[in-house]
């Protein structure tokens, strides 16, 4: 039986899985998908159909990952490299390396995703602060301007676009994500508001992230 | 149909086109070349991604993601004075190219 909703989660993998294509890249072009399966539907093809005809518009995975990696190769080659750090977790010191070079990476990125994010509407002058707990070799804080965004949320999903997707998703990890508010309360994950204000998150509020496994958080290594 | 150097060739100068008349989002764009070529342009849809960023990269399109009337939230782009610049340069030479052709050939319509 055809679910178009698991259907469209599969085609998502597909992009998400390729190193050249980033996490806002995939929603831009499920966006794309939607849109052309809703006008296929509506000229009375059958959801399947529909979905087929729509996906093979869009172009294989494969295709469309070497026009990104045209526009974008260095991003392309940081993730490879993660991909390879990440499947060999025996070598606890290349791990330390890769976060490392994460931080790195992090830094040289974020005028890219300033730019991809929607400006937070009701503007916060401050910083978040991105604390990875688990493998981090000594101070591996990530800053990352609050007034960016838009819900702890979009946050998160910069960060694990840019980062933390493809280290989870070569091994058997996973990260929580806890926020803070200056309360003293934590605020779920994919919780959206109108401002981080409401919230309760002031400039200054901590991100952290640990890397789990197998449900469990790993030990803070520091 | 055009073959597919063409239409990558091509994809530049017809995106800043659309986008002249406002701001537009990948999949309008894409049936806005469709419709104004009468069908004879048809781009691998994916491909035209990795268009917009380029051009964006170079700042000559700008997008943000936006929720238009009770729709999905989408991301559009609009052209920024460079983008302007840059389309009346791709013109010169694209009516350059078309007026050499149509001199050597004589008009023709392009579904000949």
């Amino acid at each position: 039986m055809f679910e178009l909703e698991h259907a469209i989660e599969d085609w998502k993998r597909r992009f998400a899985q390729l190193d050249s294509v980033r996490g806002a890249d995939v929603d831009e072009l499920e966006v794309h998908l939607r849109d052309s399966i809703l006008e296929l539907a509506s000229k009375g093809l059958i959801e399947e159909e529909a979905f087929c005809v729509a996906a093979g518009r869009l172009g294989a995975a494969a295709a469309v990952g070497r026009e990104f990696e045209k526009i974008n190769p260095g991003y392309a080659w940081v993730r490879r490299v993660f991909h390879w750090l990440a499947s060999a977790p025996a070598f606890a010191f290349l791990n330390i390396i890769g976060f490392c070079a994460i931080a790195w990476m992090l830094e040289s990125q974020i005028d890219e995703l300033e730019r991809e994010v929607r400006p937070l509407r009701a503007a916060l002058d401050g910083q978040v602060v991105l604390e990875q707990r688990a493998f981090s070799p000594g101070p591996c804080n990530y800053l990352l301007p609050l007034n960016q965004y838009e819900s702890f949320g979009e946050v998160v999903d910069a960060f694990e676009s840019l980062v933390m997707n493809q280290y989870v998703a070569a091994g058997s990890y996973g990260t929580k994500w806890v926020l803070e508010n200056q309360r003293g309360e934590v605020i779920p994950p994919k919780s959206r508001f109108a401002s981080l204000g409401d919230a309760g998150i002031l400039p200054g509020a901590v991100l952290r992230v640990a890397i789990v496994k197998d449900g469990r958080v790993l030990p803070d290594d520091r | 149909m055009i073959s597919k150097e063409l239409a990558a060739a091509s994809s530049r100068p017809l995106v800043l086109s659309i986008l002249t008349r406002g701001e537009d989002y990948g999949y309008s764009i894409i049936q806005r070349v469709r419709e104004a070529s009468g069908g004879e342009v048809e781009w691998s849809e994916g491909m035209l991604y990795p268009v917009l960023h380029r051009l964006e990269r170079e700042g000559l399109i700008r997008s943000n993601w936006k929720q238009a009337d009770g729709g999905r939230r989408r991301k559009y782009y609009r052209l920024t004075p460079t983008g302007k610049r840059s389309l009346k340069v791709d013109r010169e030479q694209w009516v350059c190219v078309h007026k050499t052709l149509t001199r050597l050939w004589g008009a023709q319509s392009c579904s000949s």
